[in-house]
């Protein structure tokens, strides 16, 4: 199974300490975040609303690539998912 | 004699502090906790631990516990609407203890209750399903269950901007009680802003309102209220206090709705001797030259043993160790400030 690294920005401290990478398997991109809510689960609450869906105002970058559905696209071994929040506002 | 606070936690937009007073003199001693992030909420369970109820514009609302204030754990099963719900948590707004139960009001407006000392938490049926709650309005700073008060199997919960709601069975049903305060909707579904509550310990059937629509007080558990502002420069504002010991009230007044600073810049608590009846600005200490920020609702403390600690908007401290006889503004500033509470 692939194997990928999950990047956190410092904001999510107060739910996961000092960790700012996390080392994630999945066949796709929702497989690889199912694995790091398993892994951190106190960030399930931060990325995703009450309807699963990413908030707002959080990014999810897969090799560079914004996805917002946090998709079923596939994965290989060596990617990276990037976590961000959004510069909102001015 | 009275004993002077010497320790605060601080809740503000960015962090939370702890502030001592040692030698004489106030200082921060811990913070910011939880850089960037607003903590609307900071309390002790009923075994001790401090809680912290925190938000923010990215990534939502969570629920943290400590046993020092130093190091903070998030839990794994804070308050949380169901998927099926459509509403969102927003804030933890306030905590309160009842006995060996912690209760957590929040935004979307909700009460939640622990009994494991805020390690996990159930919704309140009776209040999160209550009828007609899709008509239920947001106030300016959202729609939020921000005030708890409790009596053996009673309980009052205050909604902005919905009202004041009373279980009489430890929440298993509930009852609006808002009948004699000026609503802020009119409408044949009225609706009222109530800013903040305090209930005298030994006879809970007395309540004090800081409402939207002014100042209040019930003797019959909200039944009926009352208004009750002689002597106040304006009725507007969110803080109401009570030393239990003896009774003094504090209010901190804001000119208006529209203009949310304290009239004339002149920034000050306002107490009362007689239950509400008649109010006088507290003593002496206040800032000369013009203060220009109020105090948010659960920016202020009152300890019942002459203490009053209260924090506003700009991010001034204030504190009082005789009922509020003589003011003391701490030498540092904040960021805004979102709740103050004694530990």
């Amino acid at each position: 199974m692939p194997r990928a690294t999950v990047r956190l920005p410092r904001l999510l401290e107060p739910a996961v300490g000092k960790v700012r990478e996390v080392k994630v398997v999945g066949d796709t991109l929702r497989a690889a975040i199912d694995d790091l809510l398993r892994q951190h689960p106190t960030l399930g609450v931060h990325l995703f609303d009450e309807q699963g869906a990413l908030r707002p105002h959080v990014l999810c970058f897969h090799n560079g690539d914004l996805d917002r559905e946090v998709s079923d696209r596939s994965l290989a071994d060596g990617d990276e998912i990037t976590f961000l929040q959004a510069v909102s506002g001015g | 004699m009275n004993q002077p606070i010497n320790r605060l936690a601080v809740g503000t937009e960015r962090g939370a502090y702890r502030v001592e007073r040692k030698n004489g003199s106030w200082t921060v001693t811990s913070g910011p906790r939880f850089p960037g992030w607003k903590v609307s909420a900071l309390a002790q369970a009923p075994d001790g631990s401090y809680l912290a109820g925190l938000g923010s514009n990215w990534f939502g609302a969570s629920v943290h516990r400590s046993p020092d204030f130093e190091t903070w754990t998030q839990v794994e099963q804070g308050p949380s609407w169901p998927e099926d719900s459509g509403l969102k948590m927003n804030q933890i707004w306030t905590f309160h203890n009842a006995g060996d139960r912690v209760y957590a009001g929040v935004d979307e407006a909700g009460l939640f209750f622990s009994d494991d000392q805020g390690v996990t938490w159930e919704g309140v049926a009776a209040l999160n399903d209550y009828p007609g709650r899709k008509d239920w309005f947001p106030g300016f700073g959202g729609l939020a269950a921000h005030r708890i008060l409790s009596d053996h199997d009673r309980l009052w919960v205050g909604i902005s901007a919905v009202g004041v709601f009373r279980s009489d069975d430890r929440g298993e049903s509930f009852v609006r009680v808002d009948e004699g305060v000026i609503p802020v909707d009119p409408s044949d579904q009225p609706a009222w802003c109530v800013h903040s509550l305090v209930a005298d310990a030994e006879e809970s059937n007395r309540i004090w309102r800081q409402d939207h629509r002014g100042v209040y007080r019930t003797r019959d558990g909200g039944d009926k209220w009352e208004q009750i502002e002689e002597g106040l420069p304006a009725s507007f504002g969110f803080v109401i206090g009570r030393n239990q010991s003896n009774g003094t009230l504090f209010v901190a007044p804001i000119t208006a709705d529209e203009n949310r600073v304290p009239v004339d810049g002149r920034f000050s608590v306002y107490r009362s001797f007689d239950d509400g009846d008649s109010w006088t600005e507290a003593g002496v200490g206040w800032p000369e030259g013009g203060q220009f920020n109020g105090a948010l609702r659960n920016a202020m403390v009152v300890d019942n043993q002459g203490g009053v600690a209260i924090g506003t908007t700009g991010g001034s401290l204030f504190v009082t160790s005789d009922d509020g006889d003589h003011w003391e503004q701490l030498p540092f500033s904040l960021p805004r400030i979102l709740c103050v509470t004694t530990i």
